[in-house]
């Protein structure tokens, strides 16, 4: 307790010098913090949106469908198995490529059939049972494809497709609802349209490319025609995404943890040079050298623990604000393709402060360690008298 | 009074031919196909492309082998000039010499419009004969382009042709398409195509000069006019091969 107390003196004395390194550090644990609760929120509002709007809780896929590969679309569907077909527990998505021609313009586009009835995605696909204008065929679209081909509710947009046979078939599209949704990949280049309706249009009766699962169940065994993917397969593209940033933040902690530590490092080392007499005296008080550099050292270590305290009085309310409010997103951030919505909400956890504080105050107590270890060598009389080691 | 009696008689004689023509609806087509296509084809054509904000014309030199291989050339503008395009059955390719690259066209990229034209890849892709492929009726006569002609009904003998209906202005002379309106499953007309001039090439009536529209497409439609063509000329069958893009 007397070295906790003399260290805290010691450190208190230095004035200016103390408060400006544990500014400094205080920073670098607001900076670490933030980016990496910036990052934890980002993938969990990802996986949230993508779960609710996209994934479910994980799907069936045609053996050939391959979602980055368009060439696969037109082969990749067939009959549902017969275990598969249950409503409550399933949705069949069947996709197929088409040509829309929004204000005369040729644009390609795929075709998604769902049920209307469904209720495992939060897509609004009941939107599909509203009446549609005599000859034309409801459909739902996305605000980004709304915006994209600059249609709205109401509007009718000439569609041409392939049967399974390769003839040409066309008709006219009703836009009966514009739905939002975080996640680009139920959105852009896609119109969602009854399932019934495109499996007659397609001449592909009880057909689908994907089904979507309310639970993550694999209901059927690994089988050739249909794949499982759990969901951990299918997020696993987010989670590299999030790790691969986390990644890239790494650089910046490490310059922000470099500039903090040589800052204590310095005044350790300077400390040690200019205060011989003074540790000389302690040690002729009877403080054993070993002593002496735990002194020292917890000196260094005081640092964090002010920076921690300093952090948490201006860092702590920005935290809560942002846990509980987040911030808004540009709308450029949707080029980058992230589900994230307009509002990042960063999340922040007792782990994450924890090991953000475990990890500073360790390198903090090698850095206060190393110019202190010397002063063991140290004779107090030679200490007294002013001599070096 | 006889020459009154024999007027009669070649009116009479004269709207029978208009009404019922000699040859059936099958022969008919069988005859278009013949004047269509050749065993081997070479021809330099451009196409104009008239779209909604501007228009531009794109020069092309093409070698065709019957109705399932062809080479195309483009030779200008300077942008698109040493581009080739390679069909062999259902399959296509594309060279771009600037990346020298070879990409093969599949999938929903068949969907997508040649250089901006009216032609899908997939209107390029279509190889299939008339006759082969539609059963005809005759609906009627009618004139085109001042020319008499059979407007006749084409429908698809089988599920898997592109257009399952088709209505051709056919000249009754020259047997030879003056008009063709393609149309979707649904009866959704898709397509038009209009000749605007026709040539004689040696014994066969060929088009000189058509217009090309994508009814669901807004613009002026894409305008193909043939230079030069010639007929049973000899390809060496290195042309159609696909180290002939690189060359």
């Amino acid at each position: 307790m007397l070295l906790v107390r003399l260290a805290f003196k010691n450190t208190m004395a230095a004035g200016v010098r103390t408060w400006l390194n544990t500014f400094i550090l205080s920073l670098t644990f607001v900076f670490i913090i933030l980016i990496n609760g910036i990052h934890t929120g980002m993938y969990l509002q990802i996986v949230r949106a993508r779960i609710a709007d996209e994934l479910g809780g994980g799907q069936y896929w045609h053996a050939d469908y391959d979602p980055f590969d368009p060439f696969s679309l037109e082969e990749s569907h067939a009959p549902l198995p017969l275990s598969l077909q249950n409503s409550e527990k399933t949705v069949p998505i069947l996709v197929v490529p088409a040509t829309i021609y929004p204000h005369g313009q040729m644009q390609s586009v795929v075709l998604k059939g769902i049920s209307p009835e469904q209720s495992i995605l939060q897509l609004p696909t009941s939107s599909l049972k509203r009446s549609a204008p005599a000859g034309t065929i409801p459909v739902m679209i996305g605000m980004r494809m709304a915006r994209d081909f600059q249609l709205s509710e109401g509007d009718t947009v000439a569609a041409r497709w392939r049967t399974h046979d390769g003839a040409f078939d066309a008709m006219d599209f009703a836009i009966v609802s514009v739905f939002k949704s975080d996640v680009q990949a139920v959105d852009q280049g896609q119109l969602w349209i009854p399932l019934e309706n495109l499996q007659r249009m397609v001449q592909t009766p009880n057909h689908a490319t994907f089904i979507v699962l309310r639970d993550e169940l694999q209901i059927l065994p690994q089988e050739a025609s249909w794949q499982f993917h759990s969901l951990e397969d299918l997020l696993a593209d987010t989670r590299l995404l999030v790790e691969s940033k986390r990644a890239s933040a790494v650089w910046l902690y490490a310059i922000l943890m470099l500039l903090a530590m040589l800052a204590i490092f310095d005044t350790q080392a300077l400390s040690v040079f200019r205060r011989h007499k003074e540790l000389g005296t302690l040690m002729a008080l009877g403080l054993t050298p070993s002593k002496v550099v735990q002194l020292i050292t917890l000196e260094g270590c005081l640092h964090g623990i002010l920076a921690a305290i300093l952090a948490t009085v201006y860092g702590g309310p920005v935290f809560w604000y942002l846990g509980a409010e987040g911030y808004p997103i540009p709308v450029d951030t949707e080029q980058f393709g992230l589900a994230l919505g307009e509002r990042m909400v960063p999340v922040f956890s007792v782990g994450l402060f924890a090991g953000t504080f475990g990890t500073v105050m360790l390198f903090l107590a090698v850095i206060s360690y190393w110019p202190a270890r010397k002063i063991a060598k140290l004779q107090p009389s030679d200490a007294l008298r002013g001599r070096s080691y | 009074m006889k020459f009154f009696f024999l007027s009669m008689i070649g009116i009479a004689l004269h709207s029978m031919a208009w009404t019922a023509p000699l040859l059936s609806a099958p022969e008919i087509l069988f005859k278009i196909d013949q004047n269509l296509t050749s065993a081997n084809l070479l021809s330099v054509s451009s196409f104009t492309i008239h779209g909604s904000r501007s228009t531009r014309t794109i020069k092309a030199k093409s070698w065709i082998q019957g109705a399932h291989r062809s080479f195309t050339e483009y030779l200008s503008p300077p942008r698109e000039k040493g581009n080739k395009m390679l069909k062999l059955d259902d399959n296509l390719w594309i060279y771009y010499p600037n990346a020298d690259r070879v990409i093969k066209i599949a999938g929903h990229m068949l969907r997508q419009s040649v250089m901006g034209s009216d032609l899908s890849y997939e209107d390029m892709m279509e190889n299939n004969k008339l006759h082969e492929a539609y059963q005809a009726t005759i609906q009627k006569t009618d004139t085109f382009l001042d020319r008499p002609c059979w407007v006749m009904s084409l429908q698809a003998k089988q599920p898997d042709q592109a257009y399952s209906t088709r209505k051709v202005w056919v000249d009754q002379e020259r047997f030879i398409t003056l008009k063709q309106e393609l149309f979707a499953k649904s009866g959704k007309l898709l397509k038009r195509v209009e000749m605007r001039e026709v040539f004689l090439v040696k014994d066969r009536w060929y088009p000189k000069r058509l217009l090309f529209k994508d009814i669901l497409k807004k613009g002026e439609g894409t305008e193909v006019l043939i230079h030069t063509i010639e007929f049973d000329v000899d390809i060496p069958p290195s042309r159609f091969s696909k180290a002939s893009l690189r060359r």
